[in-house]
């Protein structure tokens, strides 16, 4: 084990993000880049298509990316590079809401139609249609919960107190719990 | 959290499995990063040179500089830029004196020549002398030495010796006469030799 890690240490085979952002800060190589993307890339991408479409996502995306390029100095080395670029996404994503005029509804006054017709017999399909059928707010708490960030990062990243992110997950599994007619013991 | 714990975890994890970030997305934001690292490049190069070339300006300016400061330190001051001459009369007076003391001591040097080459020429024509015989005064002198050598003087000379009182005035044909010359053989003086053997 001892020796396994001194192998990959050596060949720096497990550099973590937070590592190669820091390194890509300094010397600004491309190959860093391509390895964060690698890593983090389908994440931020699940993320902004659970938000808006496919199109949209692939914009913002992108946008982010060469965000991260632009502002690589501003990346503060104590803090973690996906909620960073997860924080510079959302931003962004936010204000192409405000350019088309779609506002993200109110989590408390957005309720799921109970009455949708989830006819896929899948449970993964019926998964999607419930996640899709969640307040926009409320499902952005859950899939940021469900991408492995803590409250205090989704907290960060969305500006909202904690309290409020767990009120917005616990909406958000109970809706799913209600759509998705999981027995819940 | 596990899936026991959470039972959405595995479907969003098989939603997000189906999801992933489009390939050329990828090949557009790399694309990006390596003309941006170019360009940083170039910047950099540009920034560099500009840098490097103020850096020697700076350096030769500060050496001006210094050079400039420590010769104005060793340069000495020059407090008076006008000289006065309170005594000009005075100085003329004694360069006159000057002046006519080095014409006397010239004068004295010459004296002193004239009085040397004098006692040369005695000398000279006391060890420098040929006894002869005056052949001929018609048309210039004929004089013939006792070495049987054949000494012609033309008219002309004959006239300037005579008048520089070179000559005695009567010597006529045939006179014993004794010739003086000097150390390049010329003529000093013609006399008569009244006494002793001739030739």
């Amino acid at each position: 084990m001892t020796l396994s890690i001194v192998i990959k240490s050596i060949f720096n085979l497990e550099i973590g993000n937070e590592e190669l952002m820091r390194r890509y800060v300094v010397s600004g190589d491309s190959a860093l880049l391509t390895r964060l993307y690698d890593n983090c890339a389908d994440d931020l991408f699940h993320y902004l298509v659970s938000h808006t479409d496919r199109e949209l996502a692939k914009d913002i995306s992108q946008k982010a990316w060469l965000r991260v390029m632009d502002k690589r100095h501003l990346y503060r080395s104590d803090g973690q590079f996906r909620a960073w670029l997860f924080t510079l996404a959302r931003n962004l994503m936010m204000d192409e809401f405000r350019r088309l005029q779609r506002q993200p509804v109110s989590e408390y006054l957005e309720t799921p139609d109970t009455q949708m017709d989830f006819t896929d017999s899948d449970i993964q399909g019926r998964f999607d249609q419930a996640l899709a059928a969640l307040p926009f707010l409320q499902r952005e708490a859950f899939v940021l919960q469900q991408e492995g960030f803590g409250l205090q990062d989704i907290a960060a990243i969305t500006g909202e107190p904690v309290e409020t992110i767990k009120s917005r997950i616990r909406y958000a599994r109970k809706q799913l719990r209600q759509l998705l007619e999981i027995n819940h013991d | 959290m596990t899936d026991q714990k959470d039972p959405f975890a595995s479907l969003y994890r098989h939603r997000k499995h189906r999801t992933n970030a489009p390939r050329q997305s990828r090949d557009y934001i790399l694309a990006k990063a390596e003309d941006r690292k170019a360009g940083a490049r170039l910047q950099f190069n540009v920034w560099n040179w500009t840098l490097g070339l103020s850096l020697c300006a700076a350096v030769l300016l500060l050496f001006r500089f210094v050079g400039d400061y420590r010769y104005q330190m060793q340069r000495p001051t020059i407090e008076a830029q006008t000289v006065q001459l309170h005594r000009l009369n005075q100085e003329q007076n004694s360069l006159l004196a000057s002046i006519s003391q080095m014409k006397q001591q010239t004068r004295i040097e010459l004296a002193d020549n004239y009085a040397r080459y004098m006692d040369n020429r005695e000398l000279l024509s006391t060890h420098h002398s040929n006894y002869a015989r005056l052949m001929n005064t018609e048309d210039g002198w004929q004089i013939e030495t006792c070495e049987q050598q054949l000494l012609v003087l033309t008219r002309e000379l004959v006239d300037q010796m005579q008048q520089r009182k070179l000559f005695e005035q009567d010597l006529k044909r045939g006179d014993q006469i004794e010739i003086a010359f000097d150390q390049s053989g010329r003529i000093l003086a013609i006399k008569g030799r009244h006494t002793g053997q001739s030739c």
